[in-house]
C-alpha cells in the first residue's frame, strides 16, 4: 500500500469522525499549549535574569578576604587575610594576569557648606585603575602622590547636594567611627555611565581616592586591601588563571582565609539552575501530554473496536497486516501532528498575550514550539501502536462476523 | 480445463477452551477454470467455513488447499493477503461494505492494496459500476442505496482485480426473490464470460443454474457428482 493511499484512507476517515476527532485531539492541544507556555516561561526567565547579568565583566577575578560569603565552606576557622603590596606583585607575576587594582572600602560622611551626606568611599591605586582614567569626564585623573584629592562619579557631583560640584571644590570627608576628618579637593567628576547591572548599587555615587588617603582617615596602624580586582589575558582561560592566582596568594597566606571569585563561574552556576527550572516547568506541560496521551490511546481503542468490521472488510479484500498498521499508525500520529500544530500555535499566541499584559518575562523559542510540536506527535504515535498492533492482528473471520 | 482449485484432506476444528469441535472432515474438491459451482447444505453443517479456509481468511487445521499452483497451507500471512486481493474475490451475504465511503470508493479499495495507480483506480471501478448498472450512483453510499444495488456493489468490489476465483457466501441471502434471481442473472452472466463461481445458497432453484452442486452435511461433502 502506498503511503499516499493510506493519507486518503486516513483522511476520509478523520472526515466522518469530525467531532470524534476534535474531541480526542483536545487533550494533546492542551499538553502542547502548556508545554510551549511553560518552556516559554522558562526561556523568559533565563532571558531576563541574563539581561541582569550582562553588565558583569566576565573577565575579572575578585580577591577578598575571609571565606567565600555564599555556598557552605569548611567549618575550621581561619583568620582572614590581610593584603598588601606583597600580594600584588605576587598576582601581578601569575601567567595569564592582565591587571591588578587593588581596593578598599568604607563608609564616610561628606560634608559640603552645611549638608552632610553618607557616602561610601573607595580607595584605589590610580596608575593601576585603567577604568576610572578613562572616564573622566571634567577636570583631571587621581594620581599614586595624591593624599586629599578625589574624584566623584556624576550623581554625587549633580544631585547630591543643593548646589553642583564641579572640580576645584574643596569638601571635606568624616569618618564616624573615629571623628577623624580630613579637607579633600575634587580632582575630576566622572562621565555618565549607564546603570548596567543588577548588583552593584549605582555606579554614578562612587567617590575614589587613593589608599593614602584613607588610611589617614582610618587613622590606625595597620591598613589592607578590602579586595583586589584580577582582569585575566583571556577570558577562556580564566579558571586556570585564576587557580594559579589562588596558588601565588596560598604561599603568601598558608593559614588564612581569603576567596578567589569569579563572576564567571557564579553565573554559569545560575544558568545552569535556570535551564533546570525551564526544564522542569516544560516537564509539568510534559505530564499534561501525557494525560491527553492516555486519551489518545482510549479514543483509537475505541476507533478499532467500532472499525473491527470494517478492518475485516478490508483483510478480506487484500489489506495486510502492515497496511492496517499503517493506517491506524499514520491516523494516530496524523492526529498528533494537527493537534500540535494547533497547540503550538495557541501555545504560543498564550504567551504573547501574557508577556504583553504585564511584566512577566516571556520569549517564544523555536526551540518551545519544536519541542512542543515533537512531543505532541511523539505521544500521539506511541499512544498509536498499541491500538494498531490490535486492530492489524485481528483475526478476519471473527472480524467481518462482528456487527 | 485447468485446476484453479484442489482442496485435499482438509479438516477443521474450532476449540473452545480445552473442547476440540471439529467443523469439517477430511474435504476433498477440485474445481475447474470457468466452473460454476453451487454449495448446498443446512444451516450449521460447514459451508462458510470451508469458504473462509478456500478465500484465505483461516487456515485449515490440517490438509492442502492448492489455488492455482500454490499451496496456501506454506504461505506467510503477507503472502496469503496478496492471495486475497489478487486471485480471490469474495461476495458476503450481509455486503459487507463500508458505510462511510461512496460505491466508487468501497469499489476501488482492493486495488489500493496492490498499489494500483490512482487514476487506473478511478476509471476501474468507474466501468464496473456502469457494467452493473450503477453509473449514476456512483457516489452515493451504502446506507442510500437497496439491498440489491449494495450487493452489486460489492459484485464490483470483488471484480476489480479480476480475480481467478469468485466466492460468494449465500449472496442473495438477504434479497428478497426478485431481487435475489436478478443478482443471479449477474452471476450467470459472469459464468458464461467463463469466471469461475463457488458460490453458498439454500435456494435449490438458484443452484439449478449451477452446473454442478456440492452438498455438505455436518462437515463431510455428501455429493461431488455432476447433477
Ligand atoms: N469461530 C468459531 N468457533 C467455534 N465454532 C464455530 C466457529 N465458527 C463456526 N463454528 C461452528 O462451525 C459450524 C459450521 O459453521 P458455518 O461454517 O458457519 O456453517 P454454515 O455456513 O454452513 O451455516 C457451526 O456449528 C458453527 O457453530
Ligand atoms: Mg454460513
Amino acid at each position: 500500500m502506498k503511503l499516499i493511499d493510506a493519507l486518503e484512507q486516513v483522511s476520509l476517515s478523520f472526515r466522518s469522525n469530525k467531532f470524534k476527532t476534535l474531541m480526542s485531539s483536545l487533550g494533546i492541544i492542551i499538553g502542547v499549549i502548556a508545554i510551549v507556555v511553560m518552556l516559554s516561561v522558562g526561556e523568559g526567565l533565563q532571558e531576563g535574569v541574563g539581561k541582569a547579568f550582562q553588565g558583569l565583566d566576565l573577565d575579572v577575578i575578585t580577591v577578598f578576604p575571609g571565606g567565600a560569603n555564599f555556598g557552605p565552606r569548611g567549618s575550621v576557622y581561619m583568620k582572614p587575610a590581610e593584603f598588601d603590596d606583597k600580594d600584588v606583585h605576587a598576582i601581578e607575576n601569575t601567567v595569564g594576569v592582565k591587571t591588578v587594582s587593588p581596593r578598599s572600602g568604607a563608609g564616610m560622611s561628606v560634608m559640603f557648606r552645611d549638608e552632610e551626606r553618607s557616602v561610601s568611599l573607595t580607595a584605589v591605586m590610580p596608575s593601576k585603575e585603567q577604568d576610572i582614567s578613562g572616564s573622566i569626564d571634567r577636570g583631571r585623573i587621581l594620581m599614586d602622590s595624591d593624599r586629599s584629592a578625589i574624584v566623584i562619579g556624576s550623581d554625587i557631583a549633580n544631585n547630591m547636594f543643593k548646589l553642583p560640584l564641579n572640580p576645584g571644590m574643596r569638601l571635606s570627608i568624616k569618618n564616624k567611627n573615629n571623628d577623624v576628618s580630613r579637607d579633600f579637593t575634587i580632582v575630576g567628576i566622572l562621565g555618565e555611565k549607564k546603570q548596567t547591572s543588577a548588583f552593584g548599587g549605582n555606579s554614578n555615587m562612587e567617590i575614589f581616592t587613593t589608599h593614602q588617603s584613607l588610611k589617614d582617615l582610618l587613622d590606625s596602624k595597620t591598613y589592607s586591601y578590602s579586595q583586589i580586582l584580577v582582569t585575566v589575558e583571556s577570558q577562556d582561560d580564566i579558571e586556570t588563571t585564576s587557580t594559579k592566582v589562588d596558588e601565588a596568594l596560598r604561599r603568601l597566606h598558608k593559614d588564612e582565609a581569603y576567596t578567589v571569585f569569579m563572576m564567571k563561574s557564579m553565573l554559569e552556576g545560575i544558568a545552569q539552575v535556570l535551564t533546570m527550572i525551564k526544564y522542569a516547568l516544560g516537564g509539568i506541560g510534559a505530564i499534561a501530554l501525557v494525560v491527553g496521551g492516555v486519551g489518545i490511546v482510549n479514543v483509537m481503542m475505541l476507533t478499532v473496536t467500532e472499525r473491527v468490521k470494517e478492518i475485516g472488510v478490508m483483510k478480506a479484500v487484500g489489506a495486510t497486516k502492515q497496511d492496517i498498521q499503517l493506517i491506524f499508525m499514520l491516523e494516530s500520529g496524523l492526529l498528533g501532528l494537527v493537534s500540535g500544530l494547533i497547540g503550538v500555535t495557541i501555545g504560543a499566541g498564550i504567551a504573547v498575550i501574557i508577556s504583553s499584559l504585564g511584566d512577566f518575562p516571556m520569549a517564544i523559542k523555536w526551540t518551545s514550539l519544536a519541542i512542543g510540536l515533537v512531543f505532541g506527535v511523539l505521544t500521539t504515535t506511541i499512544a498509536g501502536v498499541y491500538p494498531a498492533n490490535k486492530a492489524a492482528r485481528l483475526d478476519p473471520v471473527e472480524a467481518l462476523r462482528a456487527e | 480445463m485447468r485446476g484453479v482449485l484442489k482442496i485435499e484432506n482438509v479438516s477443521k476444528s474450532y476449540h473452545l477452551g480445552k473442547l476440540e469441535v471439529p467443523v469439517l472432515h477430511d474435504i476433498n474438491l477440485e474445481v475447474q477454470e470457468g466452473e460454476f459451482t453451487a454449495v448446498m447444505g443446512p444451516s450449521g453443517s460447514g459451508k462458510s467455513t470451508l469458504m473462509n479456509l478456500i478465500g484465505c481468511l483461516d487456515r485449515p487445521t490440517c490438509g492442502k488447499i492448492i489455488l492455482g499452483d500454490r499451496d496456501t497451507s506454506l504461505l506467510s500471512d503477507i503472502e496469503l493477503a496478496r492471495i486475497r486481493g489478487k486471485k480471490l474475490g469474495f461476495i458476503f451475504q450481509t455486503f459487507n461494505l463500508i458505510s462511510r465511503l461512496t460505491a466508487q470508493k468501497n469499489v476501488e479499495m482492493p486495488m489500493i492494496y496492490q498499489d494500483i495507480p490512482r487514476q487506473q483506480r478511478i476509471k476501474r471501478a468507474r466501468e464496473l459500476l456502469d457494467m452493473l448498472g450503477l453509473g449514476d450512483r456512483a457516489d452515493h453510499r451504502p446506507g442510500e442505496l437497496s439491498g440489491g444495488q449494495r450487493q452489486r456493489v460489492a459484485i464490483a468490489r470483488a471484480l476489480v482485480n479480476d480475480p481467478e476465483i469468485l466466492l460468494a457466501d449465500e449472496p442473495t441471502g438477504n434479497l428478497d426473490s426478485k431481487t435475489g434471481r436478478e443478482i443471479m442473472e449477474i452471476f450467470n452472466k459472469l459464468h458464461s464470460e467463463g469466471r469461475t463461481i463457488l458460490m453458498v445458497t439454500h435456494d435449490q432453484g438458484l443452484a439449478q443454474n449451477c452446473g454442478r452442486i456440492i452438498r455438505l452435511k455436518d462437515g463431510r461433502i455428501e455429493d461431488g457428482k455432476n447433477s
